[in-house]
C-alpha cells in the first residue's frame, strides 16, 4: 500500500496549488458577485498548458486522465481557490479526453487536439428538461441526416459557458430508438447559426458557470464532426468520470473554506480574553472535526481514483458513488461550520466564506445527487458487484 | 496510490479471516454472556502464529509492526469474528513489540522463548483517577532493594487480569513525579501472590477481557525484569501504536454489523409485498451510508499506517487521532442504523447486533477517546509546524 501520489504528476499539483492561489483566488469574488465567465482565468491556465493536460500525450497533452487520482488532486487545488473555474476547467478537460482519447478517430483527434492547444475551449451538453439519462426515453434533442452531414434540431439545460465557450458538444438522439443504439456526440463551433440562449443563469451557486438554457434550430454539422458510435457517451467507462471529477471539485469548497477558517481563527482575538480564538475548546473541536472529515473524503476521491485507474470506470461506479457523497457532504458541513466560527465575518461578501457555502449547496445536487449517490452505494453493496450504470 | 497489501503478509491476512469466520465468530457470542476470557481462541491462534506476529524475524516472528497496514487489516478481519479476541490480541502483540525494541539482546531473547512458546503478556498502565500527565505520583512504585524491584501499588482496567502469564506493569521508579523521568516497564511473572484482583470487571461491553482491577502488594521482581529506562512507555513513537491498533478492532465492530445487517435485508421478506426488504429505497439508503462511513474510515486507517511506517509515530500522531476519531464514530453510527434496519430482531441476543452495539460504545471511550481525538487534531493544525501535518 501507498499513499503518495505518483510522482510523474506531482508537479501539475504543485502548479494547480500555485495557480490556485495566486490566479483563481484573487478573482473568484469578481466571478462569483458580476456572475462573470472566468475567461481571464482559462487565458491563464492555456498559458501554463492546463488546458491541454488531457490531451493525449502525442497530440501534446499530459493524458491526466490515465491517472485519476492526480487529476482529481488538480481539480481539488483548483477548487480551494476558485469552485466555478474548477468545474468548467473539469467539463473542458473531460469532454476533450472523451474526444480524443476515447472516441474520436484519428483525424478527428488531431483536430480537436490542434483546437485545444489553440486555447479553445469546449463544453458538453447533455440535460434536458425533467428528464434523466435511462436507457428509453425520446429525446428533446434530435439528430438528423442530410446529405453533406447531420441537421440538429432542440433544446438542452444546464449548458455551462453556454456564449462563452468556442466548440459546444451534443448529447443527441438519431433515430428512434433506445439511448444505448442511438446517443451520439456532435461537435459544432459555437458560431454556428441557429444555436441560442433561452435563458440565462442568474442561480444562488456556482454563478460564473453561465450554465444557461439554449435551443438548437436547424444546427447544420459537418459530417465528420459525429463522434463515437451510437451509446458511446453513457458508455459505463466514459460516463462515471464526469461524476467523479465533480467530487474533487466541490470538496475544494470545503478545502477553501477550511484553510480560510483556520487561518481566521489563529489570528482573531476577541476582548478581554485577547487570545486567538482557536484555543477555545469549542472552536479547536469544530476545527478538528472539520480536519479529519475534510482529509477522510480526499481519501475517498483518491481511492476512487486509484480504482477507475486500476480496475476501470465501471468497476470503480461504487467507489465513485461513495466519493461524491462523502465530499459534497463533507464541503457543506465543513462550510456551515466554518461560518458558525467566523461569526458576522462569514456573511460578509468581501470574505470567501459566503461563496464556498454557497457553491457547496451545489455540490449536493449536481449529479449524482447526494440521495442518488446513496442509493446506488446502497444497491451496489446489495448486489455483492460493482453494479450495472444503466437498470 | 496503490492500496493493494504487501504479497509478502498476504497469506497471514487471508489466514486471519478464516479463523474469524470459522473459529472466532462462533464463540463470540458465549464468551461475552459468560464475561469469559477467550482462552480458547487465543491458545489456538498462539498455534497459528498470530501471538507471534511482532516478533522480529529472527527471533521466531513476522515481525509484523514492520507492516503496520498488514497488522490493522489482520485485527480488523479478527474483530468482525470477535471484538473481546482481537482487541487482546492487539495488546498482547503491542506490548511484546515495545519490550522487544526496549529490552538488552537478553531480555530479547528470553521474552521471545515465552511468546514462541505461546505465552500471554499483558500490559497494566491505567490507574483510578488520573490521565498521563507529565508530573504526577504514580499510584503504582517499584523500589530496587538490593537486587531486586519490590512493586506496590493499584492498577485499573487490567485486561486479562488472572488470565495472562506475563503482567508488564507501568511503575514509577524514584521520587521525581515527572513520569517523563520516572515511568518504566517491569515485567512480571503473573503468577506472583503479591497480585490480588479486588474488583473484578462487569462491564457492559468488551464483557470477556478481564480488565480487572489489580491490587499489587510487595511483588518482587528481578533487577532485569526493568525494559527500558525511565520515560519510555510514554515515548512519542511508542503509545500511539496502540490507538492505532484500537481504531481498526472497533471498527471491526462496525464492519461485523454492516455485513450481518446486509446479509439480513437481503433475505428478510415482508407481507404483503414479500420481496427482500434490501429492495426498499430507506434499507437502500441506510446500507449505503453505512457502507461509506466504512470505507472512509477503514481508508484512514490504513492511510494512519502508512505514514506511521513512512514518517515515524510522531508525525503520524494526528492521522492515527483522526483514524481512530472516525473508526470509531463510525461503527458507533453503523451499529445504530444497522438496529434501525434489523428492527426487533436486532435487540435479541441470538443475534450478534445488541453485542456489537454495545461494543461499539466502548470504542468511543477507549483511550484516545473520541473527544480527546477531536483535541489532538486540532492542535495539530493550531499549533504545530503547518507542512508537518498538511493534507497528503
Amino acid at each position: 500500500m501507498d499513499f503518495s501520489v505518483n510522482p510523474k504528476h506531482g508537479d501539475l499539483i504543485e502548479s494547480a496549488k500555485s495557480i490556485s492561489k495566486d490566479i483563481l483566488a484573487p478573482r473568484a469574488e469578481e466571478v462569483d458577485q458580476e456572475s462573470k465567465f472566468p475567461r481571464a482565468n482559462f487565458k491563464d491556465m492555456a498559458r501554463e498548458s492546463f488546458m491541454a493536460l488531457t490531451l493525449p500525450e502525442r497530440l501534446g497533452g499530459r493524458n491526466l486522465y490515465a491517472d485519476p487520482e492526480a487529476y482529481s488532486m488538480v481539480l481539488y487545488e483548483l477548487g480551494k481557490g476558485c469552485t466555478t473555474t474548477a468545474m468548467l476547467f473539469h467539463m473542458h478537460s473531460s469532454i476533450v479526453h472523451i474526444l480524443t482519447c476515447l472516441l474520436g478517430s484519428e483525424e478527428q483527434s488531431e483536430r480537436y487536439a490542434r483546437a485545444v492547444l489553440d486555447g479553445k475551449i469546449f463544453a458538453s451538453y447533455a440535460s434536458e428538461a425533467t428528464s434523466s439519462l435511462h436507457g428509453k426515453m425520446v429525446m428533446d434533442t434530435r439528430a438528423e441526416h442530410t446529405d453533406d452531414g447531420y441537421i440538429i434540431n432542440g433544446k438542452k439545460y444546464f449548458c455551462s459557458m453556454a456564449g462563452e465557450a468556442d466548440f459546444y458538444v451534443l448529447w443527441c438522439q438519431l433515430g428512434d430508438e433506445e439511448l444505448a443504439k442511438s446517443l451520439y456526440l456532435f461537435v459544432t463551433p459555437a458560431i454556428t447559426p441557429g444555436i441560442n440562449i433561452d435563458k440565462g443563469w442568474d442561480s444562488f451557486a456556482m454563478r460564473g458557470t453561465m450554465s444557461a438554457s439554449m435551443s438548437f434550430e436547424n444546427v447544420k454539422i459537418a459530417r465528420d464532426d459525429m463522434v463515437g458510435n451510437a451509446g458511446d457517451p453513457i458508455r459505463p467507462d466514459v460516463l462515471p468520470k464526469f461524476g467523479f471529477g465533480y467530487s474533487a471539485v466541490y470538496l475544494g469548497a470545503g478545502g477553501g473554506a477550511f484553510d480560510w477558517i483556520v487561518d481566521y481563527a489563529k489570528k482573531r482575538k476577541l476582548q478581554p480574553d485577547n487570545v486567538p480564538i482557536a484555543t477555545y475548546p469549542p472552536i479547536s473541536r469544530q476545527i478538528g472535526e472539520m480536519k479529519i472529515a475534510l482529509d477522510g473524503a480526499l481519501l475517498m476521491v483518491r481511492r476512487a481514483g486509484w480504482l477507475i485507474g486500476a480496475n476501470g470506470a465501471e468497476a470503480a461506479y461504487g467507489a465513485i458513488n461513495e466519493a461524491k457523497f462523502t465530499s459534497a457532504e463533507t464541503a457543506a458541513m465543513i462550510t456551515e461550520k466554518a461560518i458558525k466560527i467566523a461569526g458576522g465575518s462569514g456573511l460578509m461578501r468581501h470574505f470567501p466564506l459566503q461563496r464556498f457555502h454557497r457553491d457547496a449547496r451545489a455540490g449536493l445536487i449536481m449529479p449524482p445527487n447526494t440521495e442518488k449517490c446513496l442509493e446506488l452505494a446502497g444497491i451496489t453493496a446489495i448486489k455483492g458487484k460493482a453494479g450495472a450504470l444503466m437498470t | 496510490m496503490d492500496l493493494t497489501l504487501q504479497p509478502k503478509n498476504l497469506a497471514l491476512y487471508e489466514r486471519a479471516k478464516v479463523l474469524s469466520k470459522e473459529l472466532l465468530a462462533p464463540r463470540a457470542r458465549q464468551y461475552d454472556e459468560e464475561a469469559r476470557f477467550p482462552r480458547e481462541n487465543l491458545d489456538a491462534l498462539a498455534k497459528e502464529g498470530f501471538t507471534r506476529l511482532t516478533l522480529p524475524e529472527e527471533n521466531g516472528g513476522s515481525n509484523l509492526f514492520s507492516d503496520p497496514i498488514t497488522y490493522m487489516m489482520i485485527l480488523f478481519e479478527l474483530s468482525k469474528g470477535c471484538t473481546n479476541t482481537a482487541l487482546l490480541l492487539h495488546m498482547h502483540n503491542s506490548i511484546t513489540h515495545f519490550l522487544m525494541t526496549l529490552g538488552t539482546p537478553e531480555q530479547r531473547e528470553n521474552l521471545s522463548a515465552l511468546v514462541r512458546d505461546g505465552k500471554i503478556i499483558a500490559s497494566h498502565g491505567g490507574e483510578a483517577g488520573t490521565s498521563t500527565q507529565w508530573k504526577r505520583k504514580l499510584d503504582t512504585h517499584a523500589k530496587l532493594v538490593g537486587e531486586k524491584f519490590v512493586i506496590n501499588g493499584r492498577k485499573v482496567f487490567c485486561s486479562m487480569a488472572g488470565e495472562a502469564d506475563y503482567y508488564t506493569l507501568w511503575v514509577q521508579i524514584g521520587d521525581d513525579w515527572d513520569v517523563r523521568k520516572t515511568m518504566c516497564f517491569l515485567f512480571c511473572s503473573a503468577d506472583h501472590p503479591g497480585f490480588t484482583i479486588d474488583s473484578r470487571w462487569n462491564s457492559y461491553a468488551l464483557r470477556g477481557t478481564a480488565s480487572h482491577s489489580l491490587k499489587i502488594e510487595n511483588v518482587e521482581v528481578s533487577a532485569d525484569s526493568l525494559f527500558g529506562k525511565g520515560g519510555d512507555p510514554i515515548r512519542v513513537d511508542i503509545t500511539p501504536k496502540f490507538g492505532l491498533g484500537y481504531s481498526a478492532v472497533y471498527l471491526g465492530v462496525g464492519a461485523a454489523a454492516y455485513e450481518w445487517v446486509l446479509d439480513y435485508a437481503r433475505n428478510r421478506k415482508l407481507k404483503p409485498d414479500n420481496v427482500p426488504i434490501a429492495s426498499y429505497q430507506p434499507i437502500q439508503r441506510l446500507i449505503g451510508e453505512m457502507k461509506i462511513e466504512m470505507e472512509k474510515a477503514l481508508l484512514m486507517i490504513q492511510h494512519a499506517a502508512w505514514t506511521l511506517k513512512t514518517f515515524g509515530a510522531e508525525e503520524a500522531f494526528p492521522i492515527i487521532s483522526a483514524a481512530k476519531y472516525t473508526a470509531s464514530e463510525a461503527s458507533a453510527s453503523i451499529t445504530d442504523k444497522a438496529m434501525k434496519v434489523a428492527g426487533g430482531a436486532g435487540l435479541l441476543r441470538e443475534n450478534p447486533l445488541e453485542r456489537l452495539h454495545r461494543e461499539a460504545r466502548s470504542g468511543l471511550v477507549m483511550p484516545p477517546n473520541s473527544e480527546k481525538c477531536l483535541d489532538s487534531v486540532a492542535k495539530s493544525i493550531i499549533e504545530a509546524n503547518p507542512e508537518l501535518y498538511g493534507t497528503p
